[in-house]
C-alpha cells in the first residue's frame, strides 16, 4: 500500500513493574492512509494511549519494551530507530496534541519561547523569521492578539486558548501526521466544538493525516473517516465510519454505540455492557471480551478469534466465522 | 472464577481484587525488594537489640577505669576496639552508648511528635486566630538554628539524660506541627471529608474518625526521619560538653573526650564516629524507604 | 400529578472574596449570582453549564457544604440557609449528595462496612443489630456483593466505588439527593450502568434528584426539567423535552448545537461560539453572555435582561424576547 503514511504491524508492548510484567498491547495492526482521519476508540485500559505513545517513541524507556512488531512511518520502521534519529521526526514530521493543555505546557516559559523550540530544533531560521512564523501559526489557529500572547505565560490563558496553543505547537513544522490524544476531553462542550472545527479545518488546509484517540463516539462520528475500536490491548474492529455505526460487527462496538444515551428512549434504562475492561494481568485465553459479551458461546471462552475480513471491514469475533446467518 | 475475571463489576460482583496478604507479610515482601531499606532496617534492629541486651553483651564494665591499661590500640589484650585514656573498654562503651542514643531518639520523637501533632491538628483543623498564633510561634522558633536552640535550652535547664530529651523535644516539635498542619489542611479539603459533612457527621467525629487516622502515615514517615536528626543532635551537644555527662557512655561525649588524642590514639574517636554515622545512615535509609512505600503519591510509580 | 415543591431556591448568592494583599481591593467572585428555581417532589431537576458557571457551587450551597452569601433555600418548608449547626446536621438525613470523583469521595482508611454504617450511626437509625442487615440489603440493591463488607475502597474499580457512594447517599432514604457530575469520571460503558442504577433507585425510593452535569446527552436522557447556567446566573429553565426541542436563549441554543453528533450521517447545524467563558471575577456588563452571543445588541451590553416567561414554566432571560412584540418578531425572523 503506497498511500499508507503509518502502518502499525503486530505491535506488542510490555510493561515491567517490580517483578511483574504486563502486556497492555497484544498485537495491534492498523494502517493510516495519507490525508485520512483515523479514530482510535476505546475505554481506559484499552491501550489506545500506549499505542500512540509508541508511535511517538515516548514510551518510558526503563519500564516498557516493544517486544514485537513494526511501526512504519513513510516506509521507515520507527521501532528500530535510535533516539537521535527519532528526534528529527518527532515534532517535525509527526507531532502530538495531549489531553491536558495545562500540564503539557511548561509554566515557567512564555508561549513564544515554547513555540520557538521546535523551530530551533528542526529549522535553520533567524529569530525574526521564527517570531513571524509563530505569529502566523497562532493566527491560523484563531488566537487573537498573537503578538501579545507570545509574551504571556500559560497560566494567563484559558483552557481553550491553551489547547489552541498546543495545536499551533503541533502545527509549526508542518507535520505530515498529527496524533491527537483525547484533545477535547478536558474542555467544555462549546469549546470542544470550536477545537474540533479548528482541527478539521487545519487538517484540510495543511494536507495532514490525523490519528485521533478518544473514548467519545460522538467526537469520532464528527471527525473520522475510519475507526479502529480497541479493547483490552487488542483491536476488535476496524471499519469505515458509517459502516461502523450502521453495522457494527463486534458485540463490544455494538454495546458502545447502544449505550449512548441518544440511542435510547428517554427516561428508560440505558443499554449497558456489564462489567469493566479487564486489566492486562487479568487476560485469559479465549476472546478478551467473552466475559462481558451477551452473545458469547463456548468457543469464545476457549479460543481467541482470528481476524475476519470482509472488504475493508475487519473484526475479531467468532460470530463472523463463516456461519454468518447466525449473526443477530 | 475470580481469577479469570477483570477487576470490574461484571456480573456485578465476582471481580474485586483478591484479599490482600496480611500487613506484616506485605511489609516484609516490600522490604525485601529494596536493599537500602533492608540495610536500614537491619541497622535499626541491631541497634535496638544492642540497647536492650547491652549489659549482657559487653565484655567489660563500660565505666570501669583501669589506668594500667589506658590507650591500648584495638585488638590488644582482649580489647576488641582498644581502650580510652582512662583504660575503659571502647567496645563496651559503644554498646552502652547505643542504649543512650536509642532512648534519646525514641523518647524525643514521642514527646516532640505528640506535642507537634496536637498543635498541628488544632491549627490546621480549626484555622482562624488560633492557627495564626500557633504558626507564628512555629515560624519564630524555626528561624533559630535547631542545634543552637537545643544548646541554649540545655544550658538553662541543665544536663543529664532527662533534660537533654526535654531540650531536644522543645527544639523539635515545630517540624511536626508544620508538617501535620499542612497534612490536615490538605485533608480538610478532600472530598471524602466533604462527604462526611454531607452525611451529617459532627465536626469532632470527623476530626477523630476521619482526619486523625489519615495522619498516621505522614507521622510515621516523619518520625522515622526525625529520630536520626535527634541522635545526631544528641551526639553533637554531648560532644560540646552539654548533654549526657561522663562517666555515662554516650557516643557524643566519647568523641569529646577522645578529641585530644586524635593524633596519637585514633581509635578513641574513630569507633564512636562510625557508630554515629551508621546509625544515622540506617535510620535515614529506612525512613526513605518507608516514605517511598507508604506515600500513595509515589506508590503507583 | 399534583406538583409539590420540595425545594425552593430563592435569590441564592454565593460570593467569594479573594484577598489581593494589603493595599489592593479584594476581588469578588460571584460564583452564584441571584439564582432561583424550584424542584418538585419526585422529579429530576438538572443544572447544566460549562465549567465555572457555578452549578457545583449551587449544589454545595443548597446542602450548606458552603454557606450562602445571601438568599433562601427552602426545603419542605424549612429555610436551610438559616438553620443552626445541629439542626442542619439532623436535616442532612433527608438531603444527601453523590460526588463526582469516586476515588476522592471515599475515605481510603475505612472499610465499606464502616463507610455505610456511618450515616446510620450518626442519625441513629435502626437498632444496632439491624444495621448490618440494612447495609447488606443496600449493597445488594446497588449491585455489590455483601462479601465485600470488609474491603477498602482502593480494592474497587471506579464504577464500583460510585455504587458505594450512591449506596451511602441512599441508605438513609433521603427525600432529596444532589448528584454532582455523578458519571463524568466513569468509562462510557460504566456510565450507563450507573445511570441505570440511579433511575432504578429513583423509582424504588421515590427520590428527587438535583442532577448537576455538563453532559447534555445524559441530561436529555434522564432529567425532567433543566436550568441552564452561565456565569453564576440561570439563563433558561424549561422541561427537558421543550428545552432540547425549542431552546430560547442563544446560549442554550449554542450549547445544544455543540453536542457532538451521535451518528456520522447526522447533519447538524452548528452555532460555534466565539471565545471563552469570561472570568466570574470580572463578568461582562449587562447580559453576561453578550461577549459571545451571535445576536448581541446594544442593549445587551448595558442592561441585564429581565426573565421572560413563555409557556408552562419555560423561562429565559434574554433581550431578544423582552422587547415589544413587533420588534421581537423582527429579531427572531432575522436571526433565522
Amino acid at each position: 500500500m503506497s498511500d499508507a503514511i503509518l502502518e502499525v504491524k503486530n505491535l506488542k508492548i510490555q510493561f515491567k513493574s517490580g517483578k511483574e510484567t504486563v502486556q497492555p498491547i497484544r498485537g495491534v495492526d492498523f494502517t493510516l492512509k495519507k490525508g485520512e482521519t483515523l479514530g482510535v476508540v476505546g475505554e481506559s485500559g484499552s491501550g489506545k494511549s500506549v499505542t500512540s505513545l509508541a508511535v511517538m517513541g515516548l514510551l518510558p524507556e526503563t519500564s516498557s519494551e516493544i517486544v514485537d512488531g513494526e511501526i512504519n512511518f513513510n516506509g521507515k520502521d520507527l521501532t528500530k530507530m535510535k533516539e537521535k534519529q527519532f528526534r528529527k521526526i518527532r515534532g517535525n514530521e509527526i507531532s502530538m496534541i495531549f489531553q491536558e493543555p495545562m500540564t503539557s505546557l511548561n509554566p515557567v516559559f512564555t508561549i513564544g519561547q515554547q513555540l520557538s523550540e521546535p523551530l530551533r530544533q528542526h529549522r535553520n531560521m533567524s529569530k525574526k523569521e521564527i517570531e513571524k512564523e509563530i505569529i502566523d501559526v497562532l493566527n491560523q489557529v484563531g488566537i487573537p492578539r498573537a503578538e501579545q500572547i507570545i509574551n504571556e505565560y500559560p497560566h494567563q490563558l484559558s483552557g481553550g486558548m491553551r489547547q489552541r496553543v498546543m495545536i499551533s505547537l503541533a502545527l509549526l513544522c508542518q507535520p505530515e501526521l498529527m496524533i491527537a490524544d483525547e484533545p477535547t476531553t478536558a474542555l467544555d462542550v462549546t469549546i470542544q466544538a470550536q477545537i474540533l472545527e479548528l482541527m478539521k479545518d487545519i487538517k484540510d488546509k495543511n494536507d495532514m493525516s490525523l490519528l485521533l484517540i478518544t473514548h467519545d463516539l460522538g467526537v469520532v462520528a464528527e471527525m473520522c473517516d475510519r475507526v479502529v475500536v480497541m479493547y483490552a490491548g487488542e483491536i476488535v474492529e476496524v471499519a469505515e465510519i458509517n459502516e461502523l455505526f450502521d453495522e457494527p460487527r463486534h458485540p463490544y462496538t455494538r454495546g458502545l454505540i447502544d449505550s449512548m444515551p441518544t440511542q435510547n428512549a428517554r427516561k428508560e434504562r440505558l443499554y449497558s455492557i456489564s462489567g469493566q475492561v479487564p486489566k492486562p494481568n487479568e487476560i485469559t485465553k479465549g476472546c478478551v471480551f467473552a466475559n462481558r459479551c451477551p452473545l458469547a458461546f463456548d468457543k469464545c471462552f476457549e479460543e481467541a478469534p482470528p481476524v475476519f475480513e470482509k472488504g475493508d471491514h475487519i473484526s475479531k469475533c467468532w460470530l463472523q466465522d463463516s456461519k454468518e446467518g447466525e449473526v443477530v | 472464577m475470580a481469577s479469570s475475571l477483570p477487576q470490574g463489576e461484571q456480573a456485578l460482583d465476582q471481580s474485586v481484587k483478591p484479599k490482600q496478604p496480611s500487613k506484616i507479610a506485605e511489609f516484609f515482601s516490600n522490604l525485601s525488594r529494596s536493599w537500602t531499606g533492608m540495610l536500614g532496617f537491619s541497622i535499626i534492629i541491631l541497634l535496638v537489640l544492642l540497647s536492650i541486651f547491652g549489659p549482657w553483651i559487653t565484655p567489660y564494665d563500660p565505666e570501669h577505669a583501669e589506668f594500667g591499661k589506658k590507650l591500648l590500640p584495638p585488638m590488644t589484650d582482649g580489647h576488641l576496639l582498644g581502650t580510652d585514656q582512662l583504660g575503659r573498654d571502647i567496645f563496651s562503651r559503644i554498646i552502652m552508648g547505643a542504649r543512650v542514643s536509642v532512648i534519646i531518639g525514641v523518647a524525643t520523637v514521642c514527646i516532640a511528635g505528640l506535642i507537634g501533632t496536637i498543635v498541628g491538628i488544632i491549627a490546621g483543623y480549626f484555622r482562624g486566630w488560633i492557627d495564626i498564633v500557633l504558626m507564628r510561634i512555629v515560624d519564630v522558633q524555626l528561624s533559630f538554628p535547631f542545634i543552637l536552640l537545643v544548646l541554649v535550652i540545655n544550658a538553662i535547664i541543665g544536663t543529664g539524660l532527662r533534660n537533654i530529651i526535654i531540650s531536644l523535644a522543645i527544639g523539635g516539635w515545630v517540624i511536626f506541627a508544620r508538617v501535620i498542619r499542612s497534612e490536615v489542611l490538605a485533608l480538610r479539603e478532600k472530598e471524602f471529608i466533604t462527604s462526611c459533612i454531607a452525611t451529617g457527621v459532627s465536626r469532632l467525629e470527623i476530626l477523630v474518625k476521619h482526619i486523625v487516622p489519615n495522619l498516621f502515615t505522614p507521622m510515621i514517615i516523619l518520625a522515622s526521619l526525625q529520630i536520626g536528626t535527634y541522635i545526631i543532635a544528641e551526639a553533637s551537644i554531648s560532644f560540646l560538653g552539654f548533654g549526657v555527662q561522663p562517666p555515662t557512655p554516650a557516643w557524643g561525649n566519647m568523641l569529646n573526650e577522645g578529641k585530644d588524642y586524635i593524633f596519637s590514639s585514633w581509635w578513641l574517636i574513630t569507633f564512636p564516629g562510625i557508630a554515629i554515622v551508621l546509625t544515622a545512615l540506617g535510620v535515614n535509609l529506612f525512613g526513605d524507604w518507608l516514605r517511598d512505600t507508604l506515600d500513595p503519591e509515589l506508590k503507583g510509580e | 400529578m399534583v406538583e409539590e415543591a420540595l425545594l425552593q431556591v430563592k435569590h441564592l448568592k454565593k460570593y467569594y472574596e479573594i484577598p489581593q494583599g494589603l493595599f489592593k481591593k479584594d476581588i469578588i467572585v460571584r460564583a452564584v449570582d441571584d439564582v432561583s428555581f424550584t424542584v418538585n417532589r419526585g422529579e429530576t431537576f438538572a443544572l447544566v453549564g460549562e465549567s465555572g458557571c457555578g452549578k457545583s457551587t449551587t449544589g454545595k450551597t443548597i446542602l450548606r457544604l458552603t454557606d450562602p452569601t445571601e438568599g433562601q433555600v427552602i426545603f419542605n418548608g424549612t429555610d436551610v440557609a438559616g438553620l443552626e449547626y445541629n439542626e442542619m446536621r439532623s436535616l442532612r438525613k433527608q438531603l444527601q449528595m453523590v460526588f463526582q470523583d469516586p476515588y476522592a469521595s471515599l475515605n481510603p482508611k475505612k472499610t465499606i462496612k464502616q463507610i455505610l454504617m456511618e450515616p446510620l450511626r450518626v442519625h441513629n437509625q435502626f437498632d444496632e443489630k439491624d444495621r448490618l442487615q440494612k447495609i447488606k440489603d443496600m449493597l445488594e440493591i446497588v449491585g455489590l456483593s455483601k462479601d465485600y463488607l470488609d474491603r477498602y475502597p482502593h480494592e474497587f474499580s471506579g464504577g464500583q466505588r460510585q455504587r458505594i457512594g450512591i449506596a451511602r447517599a441512599v441508605i438513609l432514604q433521603p427525600d432529596f439527593i444532589v448528584a454532582d457530575e455523578p458519571v463524568s469520571a466513569l468509562d462510557v460503558s460504566v456510565q450507563s450502568q450507573v445511570i441505570n442504577l440511579m433511575l432504578d433507585l429513583q423509582k424504588e425510593f421515590g427520590l428527587t434528584y438535583l442532577f448537576i452535569s455538563h453532559d447534555l446527552s445524559v441530561i436529555e436522557h434522564m432529567t425532567d426539567r433543566v436550568a441552564v447556567m452561565y456565569l453564576g446566573k440561570i439563563v433558561e429553565v424549561a422541561d427537558t423535552e421543550t428545552l432540547f426541542k425549542d431552546p430560547k436563549h442563544p446560549y442554550t441554543q449554542a450549547l445544544i448545537s455543540a453536542v457532538p453528533i451521535s451518528h456520522p450521517a447526522e447533519n447538524k447545524e452548528r452555532v460555534i461560539l466565539k471565545g471563552d467563558v469570561p472570568s466570574p471575577a470580572n463578568p461582562p456588563s449587562g447580559c453576561a453572555f453578550h461577549t459571545r452571543c451571535p445576536f448581541a445588541m446594544d442593549i445587551c451590553r448595558q442592561v441585564a435582561p429581565e426573565t421572560k416567561t413563555f409557556s408552562d414554566g419555560h423561562t429565559a432571560s434574554c433581550h431578544l424576547y423582552t422587547k415589544s412584540e413587533e420588534e421581537q418578531k423582527y429579531v427572531t425572523s432575522d436571526s433565522k
